[in-house]
């Protein structure tokens, strides 16, 4: 009988809870974002409604979506259970308390002490999500590349969150020896490369071949793309608590490279994909990418001295978490959740009647609707950051309002579906 | 729909049944996606076949449910056949095995 991994699914209990923090968190953010146009167009980093709006993005939205995809896919990935699903509910707790109390207190500035608090509790979930996907992986020989990608994402992910709940405590008893804006940029750093871009690498590395139906790839470029990355980031680092600008500009180039190797393996995986026809599902994955280009271009632009009227370090992470980020995580959003779902409400009829299939459990017409007016509603976002027409800005975060709410109506229809006879 | 009298059991009639059974993420019976490697029916113990799957992939979320459907589907359309589906990784699969409407149906037409 079969025994590689096709049953180790979690339950859907456990994950559903961050499918739903996620939708709910992305619709929020645009919401204050929309709210805020002028905090976010003279883009300062260190401005409450930014910091607000920013872990409303990287935490409930992101770490969310991110935490409960690992869960999933790990058992896919590497063939294992996931070691605890007490640990995997104890971790959504956390961070949902962790989410909302940090939130709050950026939003409501409170000081420190709730900065504190709540940055413990997401070190907390932080600590019990490490031990669970190591756990889990352990001694895996499967997708060696995925796996290096995804345990240095987590390892950047606790840096992330060490370097954050040092700068809360800063607030409060200040103690570091250097500008804590220093220590916020090297956060922000770790986090969006360390944690989102390693994680996304690496799951994708496997997830994206997968669903195009392309075997047998050349994974040497998935190696190269790690090892630039890393000593970008830790280039990087060193630059910002050093002093030196100059290891930053070296950063900032090798950084560039591992993007261009990742995006050339992807760019393989879609030229040599046997399946032509892509769902909206996989469209809205695909067109993550070329956003990438962009986030490379800023970089280069950054490092040759190009000036333009917003701050092209903050732009080009804007791009990375709206444009990329965010993009491919609600395209892959319906290349799983209709599928737990389905498998918790039909499995047990599979065969025995005609059942519906997981394409069925959401509305295909409002995916698409999701789909052009996020697409349309980043390009003009994006262009109205760069032009700083406060009218594209409304337009733009208009549209992707309109793709938020259509996103989070679908979800509730997944997640609340009832079982239909044919 | 064809009775479990142990003469009108073919294993070609039991691999077009499996026609039956849709990948459900491809939309594609596993026949035409050319997951179904062999089909062995030994009617000499108690008509018992063994259908050689493979998947798309090894970690495949959706091999539970296909392997559940193989059997559901046989059982229902041969009563009383005992089915041992067993998921063979050699040859791996690639798109030489899919058939001539599974490349239709795939977009590749």
């Amino acid at each position: 009988m079969f025994n590689q991994g096709t049953n180790n699914a979690p339950s859907p209990k456990s994950v559903i809870p961050f499918f739903v923090l996620s939708a709910v968190s992305w619709l929020i953010a645009i919401v204050f974002i929309a709210f805020h146009p002028n905090s976010v167009l003279k883009t300062v980093y260190f401005n409450e409604v930014m910091l607000t709006i920013t872990h409303i993005l990287v935490l409930g939205f992101i770490t969310s979506v991110i935490f409960r995809a690992l869960f999933q896919l790990l058992p896919v990935i590497f063939l294992q259970k996931i070691y605890s699903e007490v640990l995997t509910k104890t971790i959504f707790y956390l961070l949902l308390i962790g989410t909302v109390g940090l939130c709050s207190s950026f939003y409501f500035d409170s000081n420190g002490l709730g900065l504190t608090l709540f940055g413990s509790l997401i070190n907390g979930a932080v600590v019990l999500f490490i031990i669970n996907v190591w756990k889990t992986i352990g001694k895996s020989t499967e997708n060696k590349a995925a796996k290096l990608f995804i345990k240095t994402s987590a390892i950047w992910l606790a840096l992330t969150t060490l370097a954050g709940l040092f700068l809360a405590i800063n607030f409060l008893f200040p103690f570091l020896p250097f500008a804590h804006i220093e220590l916020l940029k090297v956060h922000a750093h770790f986090g969006i490369i360390g944690w989102f871009v390693f994680l996304i690498i690496g799951v994708s590395s496997v997830l994206i071949p997968m669903f195009l139906l392309v075997h047998n790839l050349d994974k040497r470029p998935l190696y190269f793309s790690y090892t630039f990355l890393l000593i970008c980031l830790l280039l990087g680092g060193i630059s910002k608590l050093t002093n030196l600008p100059v290891l930053m500009y070296i950063s900032y180039g090798i950084g560039s490279i591992g993007f261009i190797y990742y995006l050339n393996f992807i760019y393989v995986i879609y030229k040599l994909r046997p399946r032509k026809h892509l769902d909206y599902g996989l469209k809205k994955t695909m067109i993550a990418f070329p956003s990438l280009g962009l986030v490379i271009i800023s970089a280069i632009l950054f490092i040759s001295g190009f000036k333009i009227t917003i701050d092209l370090s903050a732009f080009y992470i804007i791009v990375l978490i709206i444009g990329f980020v965010a993009t491919l995580i609600l395209g892959q959003f319906y290349k799983t959740l209709p599928f737990i779902v389905w498998m918790k409400i039909y499995k047990p009829f599979v065969g025995k009647e005609k059942t519906l299939l997981p394409k069925d459990l959401y509305n295909y017409r409002m995916l698409k609707y999701q789909f052009f007016t996020h697409v349309s509603g980043f390009v003009l976002f994006f262009s109205s950051l760069l032009l700083q027409l406060i009218s594209l800005f409304y337009i733009g975060i208009g549209l992707l309002m309109i793709g938020a709410v259509l996103f989070l109506i679908n979800v509730m229809q997944i997640i609340f579906h009832k079982k239909q006879t044919l | 729909m064809t009775s479990n009298n142990g003469e009108n059991i073919t294993e070609m009639g039991i691999y077009l049944s499996l026609k039956e059974v849709i990948d459900p993420e491809l939309y594609v019976n596993i026949v035409d996606l050319g997951l179904v490697y062999g089909v062995i029916l030994k009617k000499d113990d108690g008509n018992k076949v063994t259908i050689e799957l493979t998947l798309t992939s090894k970690g495949c979320p959706m091999g539970g449910a296909i392997i559940q459907d193989i059997e559901q589907t046989l059982m229902r359309i041969y009563p009383g056949l005992i089915v041992n589906v067993e998921l063979v990784w050699e040859p791996s699969w690639s798109m030489d095995m899919v058939s001539e409407e599974g490349h239709i149906a795939l977009g590749m037409g």
